[in-house]
C-alpha cells in the first residue's frame, strides 16, 4: 500500500486513541460505553482493511473479520444496554 | 474462549471487577496502545519496503517494530511491579488471575515476536535477502505476521491451519482492547454493572 495511506492510517489510528484518553472525564455517563465501542469498530476496521491489507481480499475474509469484529462489540453493548438501570 | 469465560465473571462479580481495575493506571494503557499500534504500523512498512526490494529499510522498520515491543514490555513490567508492591497477585480475586493470566500470555509472545523481528532484521542487514526477493517477502511477512498477525490469511493458506486464525483474532482483540477496553472497565469502576470485556 502506498506509503502516505499507511502513516494516514497509524495517525488516525492514535488520533481516535488519543480522543479515548480525553473521553476519560466523562466516565460514567452512560452514552460513553457506546460512543467508545463505536470508536473501536473504526479502529478495527481501519485495521483488517490497511494494516492487514484485506481490503481487496475475498469477500469471504473480510466478513469473518469484520464479522468477528463486530459480533464481539455487538455482544458487549447489547450486554451493557440491558444489564443494570 | 478467554473472551467469554471473562465476559462471565466479570458479569457475576462486577464490584470484584470494578475494585480491580482502581489498581490499574490509565496512563499506562494508553501508552501501550500507542506503542502496539505504532509496532504494527513499522511491520506493514517492513513488508511493504521488502516487496520494493528496499533490504536495508526494511531491517531499520523491523528493528523500529521491535523498539515499540521494547517499549511495551517495560510499560508492562512496571505496571507488574507496581501491582506485586502493592501486594496483588494471581490469586488475589478473579479479576487480577484474568488480568495477569492474559496480559502476560500476550507479553510472551510480543517477546518472542520481538526476538523474530530482531533475527529478521539482521538478516535483512547481513544482506539475505538480496536478489532474493520472494524469500525475502516470505521472510518478512511471517515475521510480521507473528508481530500483531497482519496478514493471517496468507498464514492461514501456508499452515492450513484454524488454529492460527483463532490465535490471530485473539492477537487483534488484545491490541484493539488494550485501552479501549480499559476505558471502559473504568467507567463501570464509577457505575458497578457488569460489562463483559477484554481487559488489559
Amino acid at each position: 500500500m502506498a506509503k502516505r495511506a499507511l502513516i494516514t492510517t497509524w495517525l488516525t489510528l492514535l488520533v481516535l486513541t488519543l480522543l479515548m484518553w480525553f473521553l476519560r472525564g466523562y466516565r460514567g455517563a452512560d452514552w460513553l460505553v457506546f460512543v467508545v465501542l463505536v470508536l473501536v469498530a473504526i479502529k478495527g476496521q481501519l485495521v483488517i482493511d490497511r494494516f492487514m491489507e484485506l481490503r481487496h481480499a475475498p469477500v469471504l475474509w473480510r466478513v469473518a473479520l469484520s464479522g468477528w469484529l463486530f459480533i464481539v462489540l455487538g455482544v458487549v453493548g447489547i450486554v451493557r444496554a440491558t444489564s443494570g438501570s | 474462549m478467554l473472551l467469554v469465560s471473562l465476559a462471565v465473571a466479570c458479569a457475576n462479580q462486577p464490584e470484584v471487577f470494578a475494585a480491580g481495575v482502581r489498581t490499574l493506571t490509565i496512563g499506562m494503557g494508553l501508552a501501550n496502545t500507542v506503542a502496539l499500534l505504532t509496532g504494527s504500523y513499522c511491520a506493514v512498512r517492513a513488508v511493504t519496503a521488502i516487496k520494493a526490494g528496499a533490504t536495508a529499510a526494511c531491517g531499520r522498520w523491523l528493528l523500529a517494530g521491535a523498539g515499540t515491543g521494547a517499549a511495551y514490555v517495560v510499560i508492562k513490567m512496571t505496571e507488574y511491579v507496581h501491582l506485586f508492591m502493592a501486594g496483588y497477585t494471581l490469586r488475589s480475586s478473579t479479576f487480577y488471575f484474568f488480568y495477569f493470566f492474559m496480559t502476560f500470555f500476550h507479553l510472551m509472545h510480543v517477546v518472542l515476536g520481538m526476538i523474530v523481528l530482531i533475527v529478521v532484521a539482521s538478516r535483512c542487514r547481513r544482506g539475505h535477502y538480496l536478489g532474493d526477493t520472494a524469500r525475502g517477502v516470505g521472510a518478512v511477512e511471517s515475521g510480521a505476521s507473528y508481530w500483531y498477525m497482519m496478514k493471517p490469511p496468507l498464514r492461514i493458506r501456508q499452515l492450513g491451519q484454524a488454529a492460527v486464525l483463532r490465535r490471530a483474532l485473539l492477537e487483534q482483540a488484545v491490541q484493539l482492547f488494550a485501552f479501549d477496553g480499559f476505558l471502559l472497565q473504568k467507567q463501570i469502576s464509577r457505575h458497578p454493572q457488569p460489562l463483559p470485556m477484554l481487559l488489559h
